[in-house]
């Protein structure tokens, strides 16, 4: 594969990578808003029977720890996709 | 309207902290614990300047540090660019009072730091030079941009500043027994000592050290907190549902915002807010290239969230330990001082008066650190933007522009100082919801646009960013924080706390409209120019 094509492979995987990531997050906090606003009664019921996490709670911090793991994906993923098309521009 | 306006001064923390004083002002002895470890924090911070004053001697040198910042070293500079003492006392208290709806501002703190990282921080990085007006103004008409872009920045970090040094002098009469003013003076002289002489170098260290004292500080509480309860979140949480008046509830949504229109402005603000502040995007430039930069980023995406983490634990804990405490509350949730003491007095609980000492040296160790940041980044603005760019068209020499650069940190700073003792005892909320608004109204769809649409012009850019910031400002004068809390009128004209959503949309939408109505030769030409802008915002200078 010539440089330019493997560059723009890998753009192209990149922007598409970008944008589901962006896109599923944003949907994740508008989500949390929606619900949080139209359905309290389920945020604030407990995950189990006696527990003392609520839906919500674990909700958000569902949202906090896929963040993080986006993020070490996301450089992860990145990386390993510069080293493979486009050995010697990084 | 108390509790939006608490959730309105949460980002800027001190400012809400300012606001609970003037209802209620707790004047405590000299801590001598705290004077201890703040005069430490500046002997080291003055250290630190004096090592960077030596190594800053170009322009690069004092605006970017000369690019020599390592991405884990700026991930710890945003992060606490991000942890000001908002993330700490303004939101441990917030969740002391109101339980779930802090979960709102957690949320989007952590999730906008990850559109930084994924759609704003490699692009800019590759772009732009020192501030963020680089970039946009990458294939845009310079000087129109540069305007609109420098104006947009002084709106946010003037009252951002301002907010910061009120804080200061509040905290300071709080806190350590000593006057207001002294407490602003101090912060207002050390800040433009800070950036006049160690420019972008001090700031940078000023605000690691920082972050490792707040984030090491919070950890420390955490742990004191998790070892009443076994360290079990579980127990932690039942006790503060047990002990709190708002029983079940406190973890029910509800108590904040009940309707979507406001909830989705919230985290807009934040989301674009965030993404958008002048002082946190210069620090892209810190790091030698786009792939640091995405470290870094990466790097304070984990700070952040593992700090917001600390702030839930920190503000359960405060409420099993101080609801009812005669010692810490007047009666359930009314604790003595306001909210924001919730932190320094769970601290006293936790660790005795050497701790509660040394939290509170931390907190005003963040406002420093953070207004030091903002007038770094308001003197690169008027010097670099503003002087090289526009009034001199690209032709002064670099001693001019860091001459002008450095007595616009001195005049900030007087002038700073100056307005921020006026505004004693003042209702400073404009100065704390503006910023966040301005920035996700006007920078980060200009921003976006320029760096993803190829069909974007300079007339779509002038016309959208100016709409966006008349519309952020005027709602909010119009909203219930000014015209209700400022202006003493009985209804807000504009119902909610933040304009976002109309305001967001509003930039967004006439950048496209007066875009794709330019039928210019200029614009054609800036359309043209889009591939190769691309091509560099994602590969850098590729030879």
């Amino acid at each position: 594969m010539s440089i330019s094509k493997s560059r723009d492979v890998y753009l192209r995987w990149r922007n598409r990578f970008v944008l589901k990531l962006a896109l599923y997050h944003f949907a994740l906090v508008l989500l949390f808003d929606l619900l949080a606003i139209y359905a309290p009664t389920v945020f604030s019921s407990s995950i189990f029977a006696d527990s003392a996490y609520t839906i919500g709670l674990v909700f958000a911090l569902f949202i906090v720890v896929s963040v993080i793991t986006s993020t070490f994906y996301y450089s992860y993923r990145i990386t390993e996709k510069e080293s493979k098309f486009l050995p010697g521009v990084r | 309207m108390k509790l939006c306006l608490m959730s309105a001064m949460m980002y800027l923390g001190g400012t809400q902290f300012a606001m609970g004083a003037v209802e209620e002002q707790v004047q405590r002895p000299v801590n001598i614990a705290a004077l201890i470890t703040f005069v430490m924090f500046m002997i080291l911070t003055l250290m630190i300047t004096t090592w960077a004053a030596r190594r800053t001697k170009s322009r690069k040198d004092y605006y970017v540090a000369g690019g020599e910042i390592t991405g884990l070293q700026n991930g710890f500079a945003i992060a606490g660019d991000t942890m000001s003492a908002a993330s700490f006392l303004g939101l441990v208290g917030l969740v002391f009072v109101l339980g779930f709806d802090a979960l709102y501002f957690i949320v989007s703190l952590v999730v906008s730091w990850l559109v930084v990282l994924i759609v704003i921080a490699e692009r800019l990085r590759n772009l732009g030079s020192y501030t963020f007006a680089d970039a946009l103004s990458y294939r845009l008409s310079k000087k129109p941009i540069r305007i609109l872009a420098a104006s947009c920045a002084l709106a946010i970090m003037i009252p951002y500043l301002l907010a910061q040094l009120v804080a200061a002098g509040t905290l300071v009469e709080g806190l350590f027994g000593l006057d207001y003013k002294q407490g602003v003076i101090i912060v207002g002289v050390l800040m433009m000592i800070y950036v006049a002489f160690g420019g972008m170098m001090a700031t940078t260290w000023v605000q690691i050290v920082k972050a490792v004292l707040l984030i090491g500080g919070g950890t420390l509480l955490s742990i004191g907190v998790m070892s009443a309860f076994q360290f079990n979140p579980a127990n932690l949480i039942s006790a503060a549902v047990d002990k709190h008046p708002l029983g079940d509830k406190l973890l029910s949504p509800g108590g904040l915002y009940t309707d979507i229109i406001s909830a989705v402005s919230l985290s807009l603000a934040f989301i674009g807010g965030t993404a958008a502040m002048p002082h946190v995007l210069m620090r892209f430039f810190t790091v030698s290239n786009a792939v640091q930069a995405r470290r870094s980023a990466a790097y304070a995406v984990g700070l952040i969230a593992y700090f917001q983490v600390l702030v839930l634990i920190i503000g359960f804990g405060a409420v099993v330990m101080l609801v009812d405490n005669p010692e810490y509350s007047n009666g359930g949730t009314d604790v003595i001082g306001g909210s924001n003491m919730v932190a320094i007095h769970l601290a006293q609980f936790v660790g005795g008066d050497v701790f509660m000492g040394f939290i509170s040296a931390v907190a005003f160790a963040t406002i420093l650190a953070v207004v030091s940041g903002l007038t770094l980044s308001a003197g690169a603005t008027v010097s670099h933007d503003l002087f090289s760019n526009v009034i001199r068209d690209n032709k002064c020499t670099e001693k001019e522009e860091l001459f002008i650069s450095r007595i616009t940190v001195v005049v900030l700073g007087i002038l700073g100082i100056y307005l921020a003792i006026v505004f004693e005892g003042q209702n400073v909320a404009i100065l704390a919801t503006l910023p966040l608004a301005i920035g996700a109204s006007t920078n980060f769809p200009m921003l976006f646009l320029s760096m993803y649409w190829k069909g974007l012009t300079t007339r779509g850019t002038v016309y959208g960013g100016s709409i966006g910031l008349v519309l952020a400002v005027g709602l909010i004068i119009l909203g219930p924080n000014v015209w209700v809390k400022v202006f003493g009128y009985k209804e807000a004209v504009f119902p909610y706390a933040y304009p976002t959503i109309f305001s967001m949309s509003a930039c967004f939408l006439f950048c496209w409209f007066f875009s794709i109505t330019d039928k210019s030769e200029r614009a054609e030409e800036e359309k043209a120019a889009f591939p190769a802008q691309l091509l560099r915002s994602q590969l850098g200078e590729v030879k």
